[in-house]
């Protein structure tokens, strides 16, 4: 993180005028008693949702403890995640971890954060996180703070507004508001960076930090590999399908390594056949210098792979050339179709990263992958090993039977006895 | 010369006393408490329905089983104690001195909610941390008329900590405990604090326990102490 001279002054300016109060406290009673069992149950129910602690004469935590002892648990979860910090630090927390290659939270804020925090916060479709076409921001201020909104360094080149947000600690539940429609870079003006839309959106896919961390550089397989990790969590090992058809696997990997066709066959294929069987859905995008292109957006340009899909194409010459962005799904073998779940018009194949998110959202996978990612977030220990499979499955449905809604998952699954019990 | 002893007393101090306070009213941790891995995958799922394409208005029967919470424990990440602690002292924007000294201690903060890899560096990036909070606190407070505050009632900060009575202490300790810790101070750690309170007294001269700073320091490390403690960084 780091913090430039300009924005010391303006949080300086903002101070004096505004000082460091905010909103009204709690007073403490001096002569209240400790806590009762229920209020300490509240307390932790909160804690674990809003991520802070909370006062013993917070009129809050007494509503909570009232709904709970009424036996009203979902109405006490839904009172602790009408608190701002609900956005602002828990389901930011698990969505830092999703949106970085080292899967840490000690990364700052970024537009596709955000735009899991929007999702949450104003009950759209889950799903739309991989299918949308749109994103979240704040606007240019926020009371007197002045918040970097160039559309090159805040958006496109870099992620000046997202770190400003992160600076100072802007209430992200109140300030986000969605933009439709996802801008792309599709060339440099004299005066200022070139905007065009995004033809083939993918929401949180086809954001620029999603892109940049695993689109720069490299053959485009990592997209593959993260989206199917973050978005269905099942890392590429566990995957690998030594059996599946190799049609798509690309003239950069070697079918003979040290020599050993054997080897191709049982380690090499085995990831290969399905990512690269996935790869084609990205074969127009590409990120490079902090940002991001798709050739479709560009009016006139030629619709042609970039040249990451030519690499290294001495290798095995026969192998797959990828000439447009189709891609199959070999993961539909009986043991990757019953581990993912596919469901929808279309479990097959498709075309770019429209047709790879939705593929991915409409998968049984997907509902329980973001009850695992809400359990870790809030119950904060593993899910009993020989439970998992059952409690994912139950909740994954009731995850789809609320219509997808993020917030709905995180009250119900605070409440569950495997969460805090 | 002074405020760095006291920059040392309010990193030490309450160091110390994270020993006292540490376990003394939180529930027993889990022995392995470890945050769940996301790259474990279950077996599968049967079936190939078509998926749900409108948001279903089904919601599943209510669950009347009591909650229950067990004892275990997570540590809170940097950036949940920031929150945490803004909430809890009433703060909106973060002074020069508290963004510095959070970029400055970012990387010892916990990463992850394990509160197996809770190291020193870590408790003393939340004591740091706290220490500017409370600073900024003590600042805004005493601006505020004596009666009107919100922790530091019954302070005289014009006449040093000598005017501070032992019922006007307790008090201060009380508010923060509740405020904090969601609990009251229990007879131990009162005791630790009032020894606290003598030891950091003896540091002063008998014409600087009479003068405003005394105070401001004094309100400070209890401050620090108590917003920094276990209890308020474990949940």
């Amino acid at each position: 993180m780091t913090f430039d001279l300009k924005a010391s002054a303006a949080l300086l300016l903002a101070v004096i005028f505004f000082g460091t109060q905010g909103p009204a406290q709690v007073r403490p009673n001096l002569s209240g008693g400790d806590p009762t069992d229920t209020q300490l149950i509240a307390k932790k129910l909160y804690e674990r949702l809003v991520s802070t602690k909370i006062s013993l004469d917070d009129p809050i935590l007494a509503q909570m403890t009232a709904l709970l002892e009424k036996g009203d648990k979902l109405g006490a979860a839904r009172i602790a995640t009408a608190d701002p910090n609900f956005y602002n630090t828990t389901v930011k927390t698990m969505a830092l971890e999703m949106s970085n290659r080292d899967e840490t939270i000690k990364v700052p804020l970024n537009d596709m954060v955000a735009t899991i925090i929007g999702i949450t916060r104003d009950k759209l479709d889950a799903r739309s996180m991989l299918t949308g076409n749109f994103y979240y921001r704040a606007p240019s201020t926020v009371g007197s703070t002045l918040l970097s909104v160039d559309m090159r360094t805040g958006f496109m080149y870099a992620n000046d507004h997202y770190q400003a947000l992160d600076n100072y600690r802007i209430d992200l539940m109140k300030n986000l508001y969605r933009v439709n429609s996802q801008p792309l870079v599709i060339g440099d003006g004299t005066t200022d960076v070139i905007i065009g839309e995004n033809p083939d959106y993918a929401g949180v896919l086809t954001s620029r930090n999603f892109m940049v961390e695993h689109a720069t550089g490299g053959t485009n397989r990592r997209i593959v590999e993260y989206a199917f990790r973050e978005f269905l969590c099942v890392p590429i090992n566990q995957w690998a399908d030594s059996g599946a058809s190799d049609a798509r696997v690309g003239r950069d990997v070697n079918r003979f390594p040290g020599g050993d066709h054997n080897k191709y066959l049982t380690t090499c294929k085995a990831c290969h056949s399905v990512m690269d069987g996935f790869r084609g859905a990205f074969a127009l995008w590409t990120a490079g210098s902090g940002v991001v292109g798709n050739s479709q957006a560009i009016p006139n340009a030629d619709q042609l792979p970039g040249p990451k899909y030519s690499r290294n194409f001495k290798v095995f010459p026969d192998g797959y050339v990828t000439v447009d962005n189709s891609f199959v799904n070999f993961a539909n073998r009986p043991a990757n179709a019953s581990l993912f779940g596919w469901r929808g018009d279309n479990t097959t194949s498709g075309n770019g990263a429209k047709d790879f998110g939705k593929l991915l959202a409409n998968s049984r996978r997907f509902s329980q992958c973001m009850a695992k990612r809400v359990y870790k977030t809030v119950c904060k220990k593993p899910l009993p090993a020989d439970k998992e499979k059952d409690l994912l499955s139950t909740w994954g449905d009731e995850f789809e039977a609320s219509g997808y809604m993020l917030k709905n998952l995180f009250e119900s699954i605070s409440v569950k006895p495997e969460c805090l019990g | 010369m002074l405020n760095k002893k006291i920059k040392h007393l309010a990193i030490i101090v309450p160091t110390s006393a994270l020993l006292i306070f540490g376990f003394s009213n939180c529930g027993k941790p889990s022995a392995t408490n470890s945050s769940a891995s996301s790259s474990s995958a279950e077996g599968g799922v049967s079936g190939s329905t078509p998926p749900p394409s409108t948001p279903g208005s089904s919601t599943p029967p209510v669950d009347q089983t009591p909650l229950v919470v067990s004892g275990a424990a997570a540590i809170m990440t940097g950036d949940q104690f920031y929150s945490s602690m803004f909430k809890l002292t009433g703060m909106s924007l973060p002074t020069d001195q508290i963004h510095y000294e959070y970029q400055a201690r970012y990387a010892a903060f916990p990463a992850v909610s394990d509160i197996l890899q809770v190291n020193a560096p870590a408790l003393l990036a939340f004591t740091s941390l706290a220490g500017e909070v409370c600073q900024t606190l003590v600042t805004r407070e005493e601006a505020i008329t004596d009666g009107q505050r919100i922790f530091f009632n019954g302070i005289n900060f014009s006449a040093g900590t000598a005017s501070i009575s032992d019922a006007s202490y307790q008090a201060i300790i009380r508010g923060m405990a509740r405020s904090f810790w969601t609990r009251n101070e229990n007879t131990t750690e009162l005791t630790a604090f009032q020894t606290f309170r003598k030891d950091f007294e003896m540091d002063f001269s008998a014409a600087e326990i009479t003068q405003k700073s005394s105070s401001e320091k004094l309100m400070m490390a209890t401050c620090a102490a108590i917003l920094s403690s276990l209890d308020s960084v474990v949940f």
